[in-house]
């Protein structure tokens, strides 16, 4: 009997969904970029391609709060670095699907946004994403997301000249970082298809007033945390999203908002990951200029 | 749509986690203890199956109108999670011969997180029809179920979108002298789009989702101890 009960207090509890977060199925052993040729969103034809000597790919350190050495993250920056120290940059949070192979793509789009490599934007695999090492964790994510600011903090970015940008989980470090800034507090925020909490993805699945702790320990709640962002605000979702469904993730997130200016695009038809390509490159691009060029 | 998470993020659909108790009442004074296993289809790693919900529990026949359960849901546990469902199982009528009966159930289903609480109760209700097969006990049933949510808004104060969640449910229970085994299929929230959602439901026509359901008992405690046998079979 005694052992049954320790057997049962061992197994109490152990299982959680956090990890579900999470979706590394694509294994790489090195980055393809435009010869990848696994499942993407979209490809863009040849007007959008970087020429190599914009495309510099690099590591990370990466240490979150209480951990005691630095996890080692891949990164690729599009654009001239020495150029960092006085243009704006897009920081593109990607969502939870691979890793940058999957989102190049998306990347050049932002990198062509205007004019053809207009923007520089730097991109980084999550811990455990991609080639970067060690397991993805939350906490993890945030640090990870921090040293990509750091290193473009010590390329000469200030804040008042960084854009960030997420999309589905990123989200999640775009919001964190944004509301709590550590190394550079951002000018502006694009959240792409967001969700709202881990919270509301249990209690769409319950159809019930679930509280989230029954099955997640994240702490993501970027419905909450959008409370205290004050930066300008572009929120982009697909009408059709069939994942993070517009209605109880995109819109709570934009109506908590009460910063000085937001706009929001509702892009009929689109699914999760089809906004751009629902939206029209070139419209989407143009919606993206606007809105970082806004005084 | 391409899919962004592993489909793991599933275990949530609380409202469709075990079979129907007690199609029938036990036998006065009729122990029963008994376990389930199956949940709401969902698409996982290119497979189509049902969520592996587990519970155990046990029954009581305090009258030959009358039985009483409670059930531990094992799958809740491992998650860190109680959750019991406690209730009665009574005839509300039934024909001459007891061949076709219809039962009712009332029970409430509690949940709380081992570490951050958060307590929830959801009363359920049951209605099923059944009829005795043959000369045997065994039995097939048809019904519907129904779980109640109380709360008119949900996290971050958004409001609550249904207050009763219903599903039709059929079944045959296979009745032998101690044991008895029980398959249920039930269609849950067939009016409500199973899209958008981060569980990959199998339901019909784009709605709600199927469940599929099995369950045993065994029954002791008094000789021969039968599910509410036909009187006159």
């Amino acid at each position: 009997m005694r052992k049954f009960a320790l057997f049962l207090l061992l197994l109490t509890g152990c299982a959680r969904m956090d990890n579900a977060l999470y979706n590394l199925g694509d294994k790489i052993t090195e980055y393809k970029l435009d010869q990848y040729t696994g499942e993407q969103d979209f490809i863009l034809d040849a007007s959008y391609t970087i020429p190599d000597s914009l495309i510099h790919q690099f590591t990370l350190a990466s240490q979150a709060p209480g951990e005691s050495s630095a996890t080692t993250i891949h990164a690729i920056y599009i654009g001239d670095i020495s150029r960092i120290a006085t243009d704006t940059v897009i920081l593109y949070c990607h969502g939870n699907k691979w890793h940058m192979d999957f989102y190049w793509q998306r990347a050049k789009l932002l990198a062509n946004t205007g004019s053809k490599n207009r923007f520089g934007v730097l991109m980084i695999d999550y811990r455990g994403f991609g080639l970067s090492e060690g397991n993805p964790t939350e906490e993890g994510m945030y640090a990870d997301v921090d040293a990509a600011q750091r290193w473009l903090r010590d390329n000469g970015l200030t804040g008042n000249r960084l854009v960030v940008y997420g999309f589905s989980l990123g989200s999640a470090p775009a919001c964190e970082l944004t509301a709590h800034p550590r190394t550079l507090s951002p000018a502006k925020l694009l959240l792409e298809a967001p969700f709202a909490s881990a919270a509301v993805m249990v209690a769409d699945g319950s159809q019930l007033n679930m509280p989230g702790s029954y099955y997640t320990d994240l702490q993501i709640d970027n419905a909450e945390e959008i409370k205290t962002i004050q930066q300008p605000l572009l929120w982009i979702h697909g009408m059709n999203d069939n994942f993070l469904g517009i209605e109880t993730h995109g819109e709570v997130v934009f109506r908590n908002h009460n910063g000085v200016y937001k706009e929001a695009h509702r892009i009929a038809g689109a699914d999760h990951g089809e906004v751009p390509a629902k939206t029209g490159f070139q419209t989407y691009s143009n919606l993206i200029l606007q809105f970082i060029t806004r005084p | 749509m391409k899919k962004y998470f592993p489909a793991l993020f599933f275990l949530v659909l609380l409202a469709s986690c075990a079979p129907t108790r007690y199609v029938r009442p036990l036998e006065k004074q009729t122990h029963a203890v008994s376990a389930s296993f199956g949940g709401p289809v969902i698409g996982f790693a290119g497979a189509v199956l049902p969520i592996p919900f587990t519970t155990v529990g046990y029954g009581y026949g305090i009258g030959h109108q009358l039985t009483g359960y409670a059930n531990v849901h094992t799958t809740s546990l491992v998650f860190g999670n109680v959750q019991t469902d406690i209730g009665i199982c009574t005839r509300l009528w039934s024909s001459a011969n007891e061949r076709l009966q219809l039962t009712g159930n009332a029970g409430l289903n509690f949940v709380a997180n081992f570490r951050q609480g958060d307590p929830r109760l959801w009363p359920q209700l049951d209605l099923n029809a059944s009829y005795t097969l043959g000369k045997g006990r065994s039995f097939i049933y048809a019904g519907a179920g129904s779980w109640f949510e109380f709360s008119k808004t949900r996290v971050h104060n958004e409001p609550q979108p249904a207050q009763v969640l219903l599903y039709p449910q059929l079944g045959c229970q296979l009745v032998r002298k101690h044991f008895s085994y029980t398959f249920e299929l039930k269609g849950l929230q067939l009016g409500t789009p199973n899209k958008p959602n981060a569980v990959d439901y199998k339901g019909i026509g784009g709605n709600g989702a199927i469940g599929f359901y099995f369950g045993m008992a065994y029954r002791f405690g008094t000789a021969g101890a039968t599910v509410t046998s036909p009187r006159n079979p």
